[in-house]
């Protein structure tokens, strides 16, 4: 792959806060996120990772017609950490056709569809005033970020559920290789809907308390929404995008490989195209979602990599799986351990699962830093890792 | 240079079964007729999965193991790129259905197949491969992002890459809300320009000097009205063996050129 590929800007928005700082400080204090879900006609009994305040904040002006829960979360992410202006710094300097936008989510604006099927009138006809274009297609996120960035090069939305805005990074990295961009911008954002907790609960796999990824009582996940995005381009810089690697399960379409081996081939895939061996990786941010067999595998898969002294923890238990956007931001959160020099724990952990080898640190750790892995499996689909290194100023 | 050999391909829609009868018809040898899109159930998957799979879960492999049988290219040999606009609008429609009745018990198989990436998963375990896979949307504009995509990573992978965009119309009520004009499937196995294997070579270039000929007006509102349609001119230029460039939709008031050499 290219190098150096630099993380130029980057901002994150989430049940945490908004903003980087807010989210180290969570990090840094064991605050979790995590609160008793209040949306409406959700089945009750299950902890969210809400982001505050987006019921009051309609957008306006020329974004009306994209008003709906994710594309306010969209505007929260770009307003947070100073976004919008690098992004927009970006395209004054570079053109505006050689910023791309590739972002992931899982259920975009379906709100406003579950609304919209609410309000059908006698003949089942959906009311006028449903914009399928501007709230729940797939791509309207990106329209958002170009809208406000004024980004006019190649964008795209990955839907690939978990995994989903980590591949959003590989596929940045992907544009800036082939000359297509001289910046991207990378990122993901999904909210809370019913689609998705009416969907995970059908599957029995919410918890009824916060989750307890790692824990050996787990019982489940938690559900997040958040807005994250990294800013790509290949210069020099301090946070470097080291290496990427992918892979499809090809298993089974629900469950994952015992051993995880789609997950080992993604994290092989990144050291190789790191150029680093194993023992060059100071923290993993597992995906570690709380589910009982997600969870075993990748132990299995992360241990048959990198043995058992690599330090491990997985963060869901501070914002919640925030499904097509926990790819980016586990990857902000892997930055900010590498920047500022320390290994979060595991929240919620009491009791490790025995059967367990990698070595989960529970409490967070404050320790230099080299090299950090982020990893975000969607067994039965697909998996991405992530390695990101300190690169010279 | 970002370029790329055609080493299959594959078609599904209305009245274009097949790419050997899509060409004839690009061709102008046969005139186009409306048959039904026949969505037969995928050979690659087993039985029972078969049974369970959707519509657009059976043209998206239908069209894709048609571009890599065409290509002579083993599955576990090829990055993929799956591309839809909407995925599994059935199942979406079903989905939100359910939310609007006061229990809200969505059946867990229907969330399982709703994620955008089903199609892609069913393509891993029917073809045991563990080779990565994408599955993007673009909006209208979502072939030309399957192309870029697929050129880029077929650049960057110096691999071979099969990339499939299609797209089935939403059941009333969302059909108003979204339309899409017709079921239709496209794919093609791309590879790195040096590949030995005979193949016309499609090239991003900055402009496009020219243009193809104007389609059979028949698939005109094919070519507009569904995402994948976008693709159908380029098939014309293939499939008339032209040395050609053409403009491909990007985005509102943009467009990729591609140059076709042979």
């Amino acid at each position: 792959m290219i190098q150096p590929l630099a993380i130029t800007g980057r901002s994150c928005v989430s049940a945490l806060g908004d903003g980087r700082a807010a989210l180290r400080t969570a990090l840094r204090t064991a605050r979790s996120g995590l609160r008793r879900c209040t949306l409406a006609g959700a089945t009750a009994g299950t902890w969210t990772g809400t982001v505050e305040g987006l019921e009051d904040q309609p957008l306006a002006g020329e974004l009306a017609a994209f008003d709906c829960r994710n594309n306010r979360l969209v505007l929260r992410g770009l307003d947070a950490d100073g976004f919008a202006g690098t992004a927009q710094a970006a395209v004054a300097r570079y053109g505006a056709d050689r910023v791309g936008v590739i972002l992931g989510t899982s259920t975009s604006g379906v709100g406003q569809a579950e609304n919209a099927y609410q309000r059908r009138d006698e003949t089942g006809a959906l009311p006028a005033d449903f914009d399928f274009a501007h709230t729940h297609d797939l791509i309207s996120l990106v329209d958002v970020v170009r809208h406000v960035t004024g980004a006019r090069g190649p964008s795209y939305t990955i839907s690939t559920a978990c995994s989903s805005s980590a591949k959003a990074f590989v596929d940045g990295a992907q544009l800036l290789a082939a000359g297509l961009c001289d910046a991207v911008i990378v990122g993901g954002v999904d909210t809370l809907c019913l689609t998705s907790l009416q969907g995970f609960n059908s599957l029995q796999l919410l918890s009824p308390s916060p989750c307890r990824p790692m824990d050996a009582n787990r019982d489940g996940i938690s559900i997040g929404e958040a807005a994250a995005f990294a800013l790509l381009e290949a210069t020099a810089g301090s946070l470097l995008l080291a290496g990427y690697g992918e892979s499809a399960d090809g298993y089974h379409m629900s469950s994952p490989h015992p051993e995880g081996q789609g997950a080992q081939l993604a994290m092989r895939a990144a050291l190789k195209r790191a150029g680093l061996d194993a023992a060059a990786i100071d923290y993993v941010n597992m995906h570690g979602t709380g589910s009982q067999s997600n969870d075993r595998a990748e132990d299995i898969a992360t241990t048959t990599v990198f043995g058992t002294s690599v330090a491990c923890s997985a963060t869901k238990g501070w914002t919640g799986h925030t499904l097509g956007a926990a790819g980016a931001v586990e990857a902000i959160i892997a930055l900010e351990a590498l920047e500022h020099g320390f290994i979060p724990g595991t929240l919620n952990l009491e009791v490790a699962d025995p059967a367990f080898t990698s070595r989960i640190i529970t409490s967070t750790e404050e320790r230099p830093l080299r090299a950090v892995m982020s990893n975000n499996f969607g067994f039965g689909g697909n998996n991405a890792s992530l390695i990101f290194t300190r690169g010279q100023s | 240079m970002i370029a790329a050999r055609i080493l299959g391909l594959g078609v599904i829609g209305p009245g274009l079964p097949d790419w050997p009868a899509a060409r004839a018809v690009l061709r102008g040898e046969v005139p186009w007729r409306e048959t039904p899109v026949d969505l037969t159930p995928p050979e690659i998957l087993s039985a029972r999965e078969r049974r369970r799979t959707s519509p657009v879960v059976r043209l998206a492999l239908g069209v894709a193991e048609a571009a890599r049988r065409d290509s002579g290219i083993a599955a576990q040999d090829l990055a993929v790129t799956f591309a839809s606009s909407i995925g599994d609008g059935g199942i979406l429609s079903a989905i939100l259905e359910t939310l609007a009745t006061d229990e809200k018990l969505v059946s867990p198989t229907h969330f399982h197949n709703s994620v955008h990436n089903a199609a892609a998963g069913y393509w891993g375990i029917g073809q045991h491969s563990q080779r990565p896979t994408t599955s993007l949307a673009a909006g209208d504009f979502t072939a030309a992002a399957a192309l870029t995509k697929s050129l880029m990573q077929c650049a960057t992978d110096d691999g071979p890459v099969l990339m499939a965009a299609f797209d089935c119309p939403l059941p009333p009520p969302m059909d108003v809300a979204r339309p899409i004009a017709a079921s239709l499937g496209i794919a093609m196995v791309l590879a790195p320009p040096d590949d030995d294997r005979h193949g016309p070579l499609i090239r991003l270039v900055g402009m496009a000097q020219n243009a193809p000929p104007p389609p059979p007006s028949a698939l005109v509102p094919m070519i507009e009205g569904t995402p994948a349609g976008h693709l159908l001119p380029l098939l014309g230029v293939l499939a008339r063996q032209e040395t050609m460039t053409l403009a491909l939709p990007s985005a509102p008031g943009r467009s990729l050129c591609l140059e076709v050499t042979w």
